[in-house]
């Protein structure tokens, strides 16, 4: 797929560059959704480290695992977050969703103040838990993802689905955002394969179809 | 009389089908309504009407008469059991001006979806029907007459009159250069009386567990398939209109999900038939494929779960291809059959949109789950 003029941003996972022109559109919101152990975490994890290694500020929030327990998990690809969090540059911040009311204020404060290029949140499904009623969780995520695009910063968000077609918990998601990624657990016979599908990327000519991915030492690889 | 059949057709076609076919889940094709309290549920396909022709064509050719019979004995257990499925007003339960009418109401259906022109003569009294028909499905294509089809029409015929000794003998046929084809269906004994040699196939199925049927065929939401039947034909893709739907300018008909199962059943017993259809619907799926300017595997998902094949993904895992299809159209002769006709398509597609040959020859399949999923892989 030839490459283009628009600012492009590594997701640090093998094989997904090459499928959406080299990259996320710099500045852009993505949206990864996916059934439960799907990769979803591990692909937003992948995603910050390669900012990581890029000498990029980044900020993860997790709305469902608390920071120690990313660190633990993402150690097991290699991936010392910990070290990063000491020097300044990777922000872990879990939001407790029976305590936050506005997580969108912090949120911009955070980017400004630290200069936050890439952001990963893990998962806007808990959001659900924050607010009353569907109508105000939409007004939320909606307000979340015009504040991730107006600070500039390249985003990943995810969103758990129940895997029957689903493709956003609140039905807005994927609609407000650049970008959507579908992960799926697929059981063919009597093994299960991984898939990736690039469903929508604004300003990028995707690759369309299913594509197979295998969670390795390094994390996820796509394979075809 | 003219005013009354286009008042007829018309009804049939904006009123009546729109109410009873549902075409808007992606996946499916159905037929619902209710009949005397009876809900009515069949689970149909589109089917390209070029492929069935190559298919009888090649059958003709490898089995001759063996193979016509094996065709039209496919056909009238599709007839029979389409009608007994669709609970179809018979004779016996009915006063003959009651049954006339329901035939008249009936042949105007089958002109919609299979036909641009069909008139019909009954005899009640010899249990007869005569057809007269213009550009029915295939025959004018094939040069070989009507033959699954023939035994369609008989099938549907024998339910009616409730008869299973009914037979159908095409009697004149467009395909060979007339204006129009003619079709007799009469119990058999009557055919042999006017000279006439009908095929003999009284061994007639129905389905026996018709809530099981309902359960394992039900809508349920695909999670790689994305455009329905209804959606191809709202953006243009798929031209449809009263019953009759061409896509890139061929016809696909409408049929029942058996047709697929008795084709490949009757086939069974004569040797090297399942290669046969599997090599003529992969030559069909590969040149059609072979054609589309935008050759991505995302047309497999979205052509044949279209046409209600269920929903299907092709993934690439290695270097092979696997399809995966989720609620594919389930009978209980599920077991008994290997989808040869299917996996040719689908083999012949994938082949066209990747440019090497690709042939499915491994399947898997399963009910465990409520309904049926196979896996196709080379």
């Amino acid at each position: 797929m030839p490459k283009d003029s628009v600012e492009r941003v590594t997701t640090g996972v093998p094989g997904l560059d090459k499928l959406i022109n080299g990259g996320l559109v710099r500045g852009s919101t993505t949206l990864v959704t996916g059934g439960a152990g799907t990769g979803k975490t591990i692909l937003c994890a992948q995603f910050i480290w390669d900012g990581l290694q890029k000498g990029e500020a980044c900020l993860f929030i997790t709305l469902e695992e608390r920071p120690k327990d990313i660190v633990a998990d993402v150690a097991s690809f290699g991936w010392d977050f910990q070290s990063y969090v000491n020097k300044g540059k990777l922000m872990l911040d879990y939001k407790d969703p029976f305590e936050v009311t506005d997580i969108v204020a912090p949120l911009v404060d955070l980017i400004r103040t630290r200069r936050v290029q890439r952001v990963a949140i893990d998962s806007t499904s808990t959001l659900g838990l924050y607010f009353s009623n569907a109508f105000e969780v939409r007004k939320q995520l909606f307000k979340l993802l015009m504040a991730l695009k107006d600070a500039g910063v390249t985003a990943l968000l995810t969103a758990e689905v129940s895997g029957d077609g689903q493709t956003s918990r609140f039905g807005v998601e994927e609609f407000i955002t650049d970008g959507l990624i579908v992960l799926r657990a697929v059981t063919m016979g009597k093994t299960a394969t991984n898939t990736l599908e690039i469903r929508k990327m604004r300003r990028t000519d995707i690759s369309a179809g299913i594509h197979t991915f295998e969670f390795g030492k390094s994390g996820i690889k796509v394979v075809d | 009389m003219v005013i009354r059949d286009r008042l007829v057709k018309w009804y049939i076609q904006n009123i009546w089908m729109p109410k009873i076919d549902i075409f808007d889940k992606p996946g499916f094709i159905i037929t619902k309504f209710t009949e005397k309290g009876r809900t009515v549920y069949l689970r149909e396909i589109f089917f390209p009407e070029l492929l069935f022709v190559e298919l009888e064509n090649a059958v003709v050719k490898e089995y001759q008469n063996k193979g016509a019979k094996a065709l039209y004995s496919a056909g009238k257990k599709v007839g029979y059991l389409f009608s007994e499925m669709s609970a179809f007003l018979q004779l016996e339960s009915a006063t003959e001006k009651k049954f006339l009418e329901f035939v008249d109401l009936f042949i105007k259906y089958i002109e919609s979806i299979w036909a641009s022109k069909m008139q019909h003569e009954v005899d009640i009294k010899s249990k007869s029907i005569k057809f007269y028909l213009t550009d029915y499905i295939v025959c004018s294509k094939n040069g070989l007459g009507h033959i699954l089809t023939s035994g369609g029409a008989a099938g549907i015929w024998a339910y009616l009159i409730n008869d299973i000794s009914v037979e159908g003998v095409q009697t004149q046929c467009q395909g060979r250069g007339k204006k129009y084809c003619e079709l007799i269906c009469a119990p058999k004994q009557m055919l042999i009386n006017s000279k006439l040699t009908p095929f003999d196939m009284q061994k007639l199925e129905i389905v026996k567990d018709k809530q099981r049927y309902i359960e394992f065929n039900q809508i349920r939401n695909t999670e790689f398939a994305k455009k329905s039947f209804q959606d191809l034909v709202n953006s243009g893709l798929f031209k449809y209109a009263g019953g009759q739907m061409t896509y890139n300018g061929e016809r696909h008909f409408y049929c029942d999900t058996s047709l697929i199962y008795f084709l490949e059943l009757e086939l069974k017993s004569l040797p090297n038939s399942s290669n046969l259809l599997f090599n003529t619907a992969f030559d069909w799926a590969k040149r059609m494929t072979e054609k589309l300017s935008d050759k991505n595997t995302t047309f497999l998902t979205d052509y044949l779960s279209a046409l209600g094949f269920g929903d299907v993904v092709a993934i690439k895992k290695g270097q092979k291809y696997n399809v995966l299809n989720n609620y594919f159209p389930w009978m209980e002769q599920c077991e008994n059959i290997n989808f040869s006709i299917y996996r040719g398509i689908v083999s012949g597609m994938l082949s066209g949109l990747l440019g090497k040959n690709i042939l499915l020859k491994k399947i898997q399949i399963s009910t465990q789950t409520g309904h049926l999923s196979m896996v196709l892989s080379e």
